[in-house]
């Protein structure tokens, strides 16, 4: 039975994580009901709304085909004003984690990249093997399984060959060939392979030649984001549909804001607020938070009670710690003669290795990827040329114009923490604030390790300039909240992200991750989702 | 002996040892058949309807509406049980040929026995051959048979149906046409069997012969005229325009394969030899032209896309507010990112001009709603050509109401086009059943009567007209306006 | 080809009937100094209308002036459409503007003038110069000044984004099917025509 009121497994946060777990659980009979605190927006829309932005604004608010509504604030134009921004960011790098996400029907799969990395064997093994950082609880070959049904899951398309493959450790081949590369991605496997490295395909949710799920294959629209014009792209959206079509029920405009438990710390129910303040408590077997890894830390913290002094799930006092993100640096290439980067998905390749080595007990390692820099229009416009000067000059700046994005490794930090900021939203609950220091060991490592390597490429590329764009940037991969752990007292969720001290609670996604490796974290996310599901599947169906 | 028998006996050799006592002529022959008999069988296109979705291959199970109930389509691998494994070679050619099953029941003409009627002995030897020794048995039932309500489980009734309307017999040759010309004739009437769609059905919907190839609705998709008629039918497209048509489903800037006959093309004329095409196309231009009011070819219908200014960066973002720019803005959001703000297409053609694209002209706009409800997915040589739909399934990507798809509609043509038609191809939508009979109750209303069957009564009855539907096979017996 | 209907703003340039095409045809579309040639030799004004929300004094709108400026300063296919809504904008904004494009006109003529470069440099700095350059920004930008909050006229008909069209998708529009950007590498010399 599901209604407004409740469902077998009642699940906060309509993303990736979110959806993966919400099928997997209609498939095994159950009911479900997921409560997302935006609103629902057409692709259409969406689409609309970008074209309709001033090219100023696009660059500066990338998320502004998303309006956010004032009861499910999220992250806009950076301003570093507390009183403006709803995520309040301090520290070193506060500009670093900067996060945007969406809080919409769908989530910030709306707008990602589409990337799919997996962790390698040593990314999980930090400690074991570097001394730094935290180990995860099981091996690459334990998520190896999960890594597989979350890619058939979204529809993976990467390649065939296991010397392209990151790592050629699988258990079952891409169901689509790796997409072909542009000119300019061309030029970066020469450049990389004559510099002594590899610049490999990524793996991509995004369909190569091949209509699956229904959907379009991609045919370079050329805006992965903010959102792909034809779900070509997998976005959460598009399993909502199937989940409602399997009889999911999807409750937009809820906001969740507590978590109530009982005397033995069974999680009872969620209340939620909607739009006009009215609350609504959701009862439930088994209880989900999957609302990415700020918005879930959060509500644990407000919904701290007598039995949790420090928040639900925060026996450990680790709720909200650990904050990680792949902090990158930028680094625009200039060059004499066309490169026409960037062409087709928004993401095809980059150079892996970097990120791996004995280095990393020393500093952080991290991923090069090389994009296009966008339409050179505004920045010729800006010299005042008129008339053939004019055309040329836009021509050859978007032409001869890459950009180099450097995303690094960081180690979980206590310090890096996320916590109730005293500014309150329109429904009264504090928006979030989170203190970030990537710490010497990305510093370190941009300077003496993924910097130099990346001037050494770009000279290969036959870049006439390399200009380093200062300080670090957010990737919007956010992790580490919640973090695993096998012990209760270091650590929020165990194995299967269900959190220590209440057994019927999960809180699976980027926020359960003890290391954040140095690629974009979804896919490992997903995965985390699907092997929850399978233990939510498991005790729902007993219990 | 002579060299050439010593070198005979050498290949024959192991052949011999294999087949046993059949001689190695016999089983190269054999194999000969066999191959003819698959590539007729994909000519006639029999897993179209043999092969239920996601089912094993000609095992059956399809249901395919019809005025009488729902008709699911059999097993016809060589089962002895479930299928024709049992069937003798004369069994096999009457089912095919005439329509009477093994038993000596009828089959329904879902079953497009009338056309099937041409084919030679030869032929049916062949297909025969394929079927009882190529085709893997399936040992099962399909999912559900077929039980008609009274008194259309009368099956002996069209027995009175085959008397006036079975005539058709064994191809042979008009000595007086070219050899092209001739096959070309055989494919089309039988193998190919387009008059099933394409022409238009009589007072017992029987094929209309007096108005052959002029077009026929099946349900939300409408078969066009096909004849060589310069404005209502092909006459503006070239003999390599039709024969690529046939091979790939598209001709770039004037036409491409939807709905059935995107799946025709997929299943069936994308893997006949060109030889074979080049004589369909022979012979479907030299049928007679049936023209009708319209003045402009399908091919020179329709305009570009001009409007974007009239509501670009107007109105507030917002992500729940209707769009200002109503059915313009619309095609903006949903259509353009593939079909070009101009609406002129992708420069390779890969997605299709809305505008001088004969689909889009085709059936007073049946076939725009029926393309952009339930989209297009066309496999050939030429790759995959995939158009999501817009409301046909629960699960697409993006739903239109009714409404939009006629303002979509309107938006192409103008005024041109008739508002009621849209609407009616747009009724049909979340399964193609219910497309069906929901698009015919609406359009066919006026000119439809309903009636039933009744024995010995057939001078005064009509079928009640709602078509056959595969799940992505329709026709429909269309009374004549 | 033209579309039945009517639009907010008519914008004829009953001389020129190229000119009316949105640049976004593919084909049919005339050189910039032919329309230029035509446009200088002094069409009739034929349609004036009121700016948007302006006041009793402010100067009327000339969508004709305002597309025959235009053309002088940009030698691509100009919708006339996007330049009615761009005239009604830089009117309000513009105090001086209708004399601004006054003297861009008689600039140009004065010079003999096929093609921008003949005469921007001796536009008079100042008012004049600015205009000129706000006029080109509007067309190529597709908005009326760089700020975040400008307003929109113009995305799929802003100029900015020809030059590299034969490369370089328009964001959310795809030129060609799947896997076409992997024969994309024109040189700079070929800019495709617009």
């Amino acid at each position: 039975m599901v209604s407004k009121m409740g469902a077998d497994v009642v699940i906060a946060g309509t993303g990736i994580v979110g959806c993966l777990i919400a099928e997997q659980m209609l498939d095994a009979g159950l009911s479900v009901l997921m409560l997302e605190a935006g609103p629902r927006i057409d692709r259409g829309r969406i689409i609309e709304n970008y074209r309709n932005m001033p090219p100023a604004a696009k660059a500066a608010n990338p998320d502004g085909p998303f309006p956010p509504k004032p009861w499910a604030l999220h992250p806009m134009e950076y301003t570093g004003d507390p009183d403006k921004d709803y995520l309040i960011t301090s520290g070193p790098d506060a500009k670093a984690y900067q996060q945007a996400y969406v809080r919409y029907v769908g989530g910030a799969t709306w707008h990602w990249a589409g990337t799919l990395w997996r962790l390698t064997p040593e990314d999980m093994m930090l400690n074991a093997k570097f001394g730094v950082g935290r180990d995860w609880p099981f091996d690459y070959s334990a998520l190896e399984p999960y890594y597989t049904r979350a890619e058939y899951a979204i529809g993976a398309a990467g390649p065939s060959d296991p010397a392209l493959q990151w790592p050629p450790m699988r258990s079952k081949p891409y169901m689509m060939e790796a997409f072909p590369f542009g000119s300019g991605q061309r030029r970066c496997v020469q450049a990389a392979e004559s510099i002594g490295l590899q610049y490999i395909p990524c793996a991509q949710a995004r369909n190569n030649k091949l209509a699956y799920q229904g959907r379009p294959p991609c045919s370079g629209n050329n805006n992965c984001m903010p959102a792909c014009p034809i779900a070509a792209k997998y976005d959460a959206y598009s399993a909502l549909l199937r989940i409602e079509a399997k009889g999911g029920v999807v409750v937009p405009n809820a906001v969740v804001y507590r978590v109530e438990t009982d005397d033995k710390n069974n999680v009872q129910a969620f209340h939620f607020y909607d739009p006009n303040k009215t609350s609504t408590r959701v009862t439930g077997k088994t209880f989900v938070l999957a609302c990415n890894g700020i918005e879930t830390p959060k509500i644990l913290l407000l919904s701290k009670n007598e039995k949790n002094p420090k928040g639900i799930a925060n026996s450990s006092d680790q709720v909200g710690r650990n904050m990680m993100d792949t902090p990158k640096f930028f680094a625009l290439a200039k060059f004499k003669d066309p490169i026409w980067s960037g062409l087709g998905p928004v993401q095809t390749g980059a150079i892996m290795s970097t990120s791996q080595g004995d280095f990393r007990s020393r500093y952080a390692g991290g991923q090069i990827n090389f994009s296009g820099a966008g339409s050179a229009g505004l920045a010729a416009l800006k010299q005042k040329l008129v008339g053939k000067a004019l055309d040329e000059a836009i021509r050859r700046e978007t032409a001869c114009t890459g950009l180099i994005a450097v995303e690094h490794e960081v180690l979980p930090s206590a310090e890096n923490r996320l916590t109730l900021s005293d500014k309150k939203d329109m429904l009264g609950l504090n928006q979030p604030a989170v203190y970030y220091d990537v710490g010497d060991y990305v510093r370190k490592g941009a300077d003496l390790h993924t910097f130099p390597i990346t001037r050494k490429f770009a000279e290969a590329l036959g870049a006439e300039k390399v200009i380093r764009i200062p300080g670090f940037e957010a990737s919007q991969h956010i992790m580490g909240g919640t973090i695993m752990g096998k012990d209760a007292k270091t650590s929020v969720v165990d194995t299967d992200c269900r959190a220590h001290d209440h057994p019927n609670l999960f809180l699976p996604g980027g926020s359960a991750m003890p290391s954040a490796g140095s690629g974009n974290s979804t896919l490992t996310m997903a995965a985390l989702g699907v092997k929850a599901a399978d233990a939510i599947a498991n005790q729902t169906t007993r219990g | 002996m002579n060299t050439f028998d010593l070198i005979r006996v050498c290949v024959a050799a192991p052949l011999i040892a294999v087949f046993g006592l059949a001689s190695a002529q016999e089983a190269a022959a054999d194999d000969a058949e066999i191959k003819h008999g698959e590539y007729l069988a994909i000519a006639s296109d029999c897993g179209a309807c043999h092969t239920a979705p996601g089912g094993k291959p000609l095992a059956g199970g399809l249901p395919i509406e019809s005025p009488l109930g729902t008709i699911y389509s059999t097993n016809i691998t060589p089962s002895q049980q479930y299928g024709i494994g049992r069937y003798s070679l004369q069994q096999f050619s009457e089912a095919l040929r005439r329509g009477i099953r093994a038993d000596g029941a009828h089959l329904y003409p879902a079953m497009p026995y009338a056309s099937y009627a041409v084919f030679t002995d030869e032929d049916v030897e062949a297909l025969y051959a394929y079927f009882t020794k190529a085709v893997p048995a399936i040992d099962q039932p399909p999912a559900k048979t077929t039980s008609l309500p009274f008194p259309y489980n009368l099956r002996f009734s069209m027995a009175f149906w085959n008397a006036l309307f079975l005539d058709a017999k064994p191809f042979t040759p008009d000595p007086s046409r070219a050899t092209e010309w001739n096959r070309g004739k055989y494919l089309v009437d039988g193998p190919a069997h387009c008059g099933e769609c394409h022409t238009p059905r009589g007072f017992f919907m029987q094929q209309d012969r007096s108005r052959q190839f002029a077009g026929a609705v099946l349900g939300s998709w409408h078969a066009p005229n096909i004849t060589p008629d310069a404005n209502a039918g092909i006459g503006a497209m070239g003999a390599d325009e039709l024969f690529r048509y046939l091979k790939f489903g598209k001709v770039a800037g004037k036409a491409q394969a939807g709905g059935e006959m995107g799946l025709a093309v997929q299943l069936s004329f994308s893997k006949l030899s060109d030889d074979d095409l080049k004589a369909i196309v022979a012979y479907v231009r030299s049928v007679p032209p049936i023209g009708d009011a319209e003045t402009k070819a399908k091919f020179a219908q329709g305009q570009p896309f001009t409007e974007v200014a009239k509501f670009r960066g107007i109105g507030a973002t917002s992500s729940s507010e209707a769009l200002p720019g109503g059915a313009a803005q619309l095609f903006a959001a949903n259509c353009a990112s593939c079909h070009g703000i101009g609406a002129g297409g992708s420069r390779d053609n890969y997605f299709p001009s809305l505008f001088h694209n004969s689909a889009l002209a085709t059936g007073a706009g049946r076939n725009l709603a029926a393309t952009i409800l339930f989209g297009i997915d066309r496999s050939t040589a030429d790759g995959l050509a995939f158009m999501p739909g817009f409301g046909g399934k629960a699960t697409d990507i993006a739903a239109f109401t009714n409404e939009q798809v006629v303002e979509l509609g309107e938006l192409s043509f103008g005024a041109l086009w008739q508002r009621g038609v849209l609407h009616h191809a747009a009724d049909g939508r979340a399964s193609p059943h219910r497309t069906s009979s929901q698009a015919i109750a609406g359009d066919f209303g006026r000119r439809r009567q309903m009636v039933s069957l009744r024995l010995g009564d057939l001078a005064r009855t009509l079928v009640d007209c709602a078509p056959l539907v595969a799940h992505t096979r329709l026709t429909c017996w269309e009374m004549d306006a | 080809m033209t579309y039945e209907g009517t639009s907010a703003t008519e914008a004829t340039a009953t001389e020129d009937t190229t000119q009316t095409e949105p640049i976004l045809r593919r084909t049919l579309l005339k050189t910039g100094a032919t329309a230029l040639g035509v446009m200088v030799l002094g069409a009739p004004m034929q349609k004036v209308v009121r700016a948007a929300g302006a006041v009793e004094t402010a100067t009327a709108v000339s969508v004709d002036k305002f597309m025959a400026a235009s053309r002088c300063l940009i030698q691509h296919g100009l919708s006339p459409d996007v330049g009615a809504r761009m005239a009604g904008i830089l009117y309000a904004k513009i105090p001086t503007l209708d004399a601004d494009l006054d003297a861009i006109i008689s600039t140009a003529r004065g010079k003999n003038s096929k093609v921008v470069e003949d005469f921007f440099d001796a536009l008079p700095d100042g008012h004049v110069k600015d205009s000129a350059h706000q006029i080109i920004f509007g067309w190529y930008a597709g908005v009326a000044d760089e700020g975040p909050t400008a307003e929109v006229f113009a995305y799929e008909e802003a100029l900015m984004y020809q030059p590299t069209k034969d490369a370089v998708a328009l964001p959310t529009y795809s030129f060609n099917g799947p896997d076409h950007w992997t024969d994309v590498d024109p040189p700079l010399s070929a800019m495709p025509e617009f």
